[in-house]
């Protein structure tokens, strides 16, 4: 078998799924099948959570990616190498660690298991590295005589932060947010692990997708197509971002 | 400004201990890696450093850049890409309040109607220009300028030079230059502090260093040759091998110095000259090119030597890579500075 024929059954190996879900989906029942309470409840809590999650990610991440990119300190690479965990860490066995730190017996009883803040962690959790590490990258690129230049500008570390590093990592940033983002939307194992999967508190998208599956499939295909077309958007978004920054 | 200075980049050390006044405008020189770059990022507080640095009499080696009363221009300026030209005056006034002042500041370096480009849309002159409005808009005390036309091409750099002169001519503060070319020592600077290996090597006036180079790499960078040797029954024996004579010998053997010659002041030969030259030895043409008009010829033998002639000469001689030739030079045209 030569490389292009591998190849060949690569692609097909990875469109063919896709192209079937495609081909199954009822689209002339999907209009009704996406508006059904269950639905718009399930889409509702799973906008919630990832944007509550992106948001999270954000606000620890963007100075996370920073410290990791302008500070040198001792650990520095264990850092990172935690902060990377999540990506190859199975997602039930970040659920499980959730729940034994923020659970309702954790080590901080903050009883964040089985609630919506407790689905918005738990994406959080294997959205974060996502963002962490574009934005480092970003900043690891841009020379660090603009922060030089600035402090002798008379700026302070915050505001050079806001005025100079962070308008230079804009497409960066954008781009490891929608990532984030995407992930948190899919999210599944950390979920129901660690949230459980309550209609309405917790029961995001993809939990509702595998429910469904087993009593109503056309449901569960029309979910599936729905947030397979999110993907898609996220993707081209990013696509044109790559084109603007070249 | 009076500085008692170790600065530390990694391992490397730059000790520097001098002192210098308002208007003075020094060019800090040197080969890659004597330690300019790291002086005046420990002036700014951009690398640690140790000792003490009085700047109008506070020592202010233990302050934040921000309240030095510096200003630093790294290479190529380092303007921030995303803000305009006005914008990044006006970054150091801050911000927006300080946008009348910072459009004066662009008006003053003529580049006023650029105020609303972006870097990007600005050439490498006119970017340079906005760099040094941003650094003096803060009025410092001292102004670091770490070789601000190295990255410009002909054209530009004679504009930008002759830019920056009006402004050194009317700052009333303390400016250290760091330059790899002469022309900015003659035209810019009134001071010289020579920096080789992290050590002060000559630290002088311009025609201090023009006269009297102490290093072979300064003797060169003024257009001439320099040559570590030692006095020895009235001749100069190179360090290097081979011997010179000078008009005028410091007295006793044993003196360490350098022996300058300039470069227009070595002739060429095809044969051994009859003249009146007191130093004269064989060598072979390494390498030619034409600097201004003349031509220089870089040249092996014992010592291997510059010699600066004119494109008519070169061409009478038929030099060429390779070529065997004698180097004259007149015992009245070498300069002994005693180390």
């Amino acid at each position: 078998m030569s490389l292009t024929t591998a190849a060949v059954v690569g692609v097909a190996f990875l469109l063919l799924p896709l192209a079937s879900l495609v081909d199954r989906t009822p689209w002339h029942a999907l209009p009704r099948l996406l508006t059904t309470s269950d639905s718009l409840t399930a889409l509702r809590l799973s906008l919630e959570c990832s944007l509550g999650a992106l948001a999270l990610s954000l606000v620890v991440g963007v100075p996370l990616a920073w410290l990791l990119a302008r500070v040198d300190f001792r650990g520095k690479s264990i850092l990172r190498a935690a902060v990377t965990l999540p990506l190859v860490l199975p997602p039930v066995v970040g659920g499980v660690s959730l729940l034994l730190a923020f659970g309702r017996n954790g080590v901080v009883p903050l009883s964040l298991s089985y609630t919506t803040r407790g689905a918005i962690l738990a994406e959080a959790f294997v959205a974060l590295p996502f963002l962490v590490l574009a934005v480092e990258g970003a900043l690891l690129a841009v020379d660090e005589r603009y922060d030089d230049v600035a402090a002798t500008l008379g700026s302070t570390t915050i505001r050079t932060f806001f005025r100079v590093t962070m308008p230079m990592v804009l497409p960066a940033l954008a781009a490891g947010s929608a990532l984030a983002w995407a992930r948190a939307l899919g999210e599944f194992g950390a979920t129901i692990t660690f949230a459980g999967n309550l209609p309405g508190t917790t029961q995001t998208l993809p939990l509702d997708v595998y429910l469904t599956l087993q009593n109503d499939p056309d449901a569960a295909i029309a979910l599936s197509t729905l947030l397979l077309a999110l993907s898609l958007v996220v993707l081209v978004a990013m696509r044109s971002r790559w084109r603007l920054t070249r | 400004m009076k500085a008692d200075l170790r600065a530390h980049a990694g391992t490397f050390t730059v000790d520097v201990t001098s002192e210098w006044t308002a208007g003075d405008v020094v060019a800090v020189l040197g080969p890659n890696g004597a330690g300019k770059s790291t002086f005046l990022r420990a002036i700014a507080g951009l690398t640690e450093a140790t000792g003490s640095l009085r700047i109008d009499g506070v020592d202010v080696l233990h302050k934040p850049p921000a309240s030095r009363g510096i200003g630093w221009v790294p290479q190529d300026g380092a303007l921030f890409p995303h803000l305009t030209a006005l914008d990044n005056v006006a970054f150091g006034l801050r911000g927006r309040r300080g946008r009348p002042i910072a459009q004066r500041w662009l008006d003053r370096f003529g580049i006023g109607e650029l105020a609303n480009r972006r870097p990007g849309q600005l050439s490498g002159g006119q970017a340079q220009k906005v760099a040094l409005a941003r650094a003096l808009a803060r009025d410092p005390k001292v102004l670091l300028l770490d070789e601000p036309l190295a990255a410009l091409d002909v054209e530009a750099r004679t504009d930008v030079r002759r830019s920056l002169r009006a402004h050194l001519g009317e700052f009333a503060g303390l400016t250290m230059l760091v330059t790899h070319d002469a022309v900015d020592v003659m035209t810019l600077a009134n001071r010289v502090l020579a920096l080789d290996d992290g050590a002060v090597v000559q630290d002088d006036t311009v025609a201090g260093v023009t006269i009297a180079p102490r290093t072979p790499w300064l003797a060169a960078l003024m257009g001439g040759n320099g040559f570590y040797a030692r006095t020895a029954a009235g001749a100069l024996n190179l360090d290097g091998g081979g011997a010179l004579v000078a008009a005028e010998m410091p007295a006793g053997d044993g003196v360490e110095v350098l022996a300058v010659v300039p470069a227009h002041a070595v002739a060429l030969h095809r044969s051994q000259p009859e003249g009146s030259a007191r130093n004269v030895w064989p060598a072979t043409v390494r390498d030619l090119a034409v600097v201004g008009g003349r031509v220089r010829v870089t040249i092996d033998g014992t010592p291997a030597v510059l010699a600066d002639i004119t494109t008519a000469a070169a061409a009478d001689l038929a030099l060429g890579e390779g070529v065997d030739v004698w180097a004259s030079v007149k015992a009245t045209e070498v300069t002994v500075v005693v180390l």
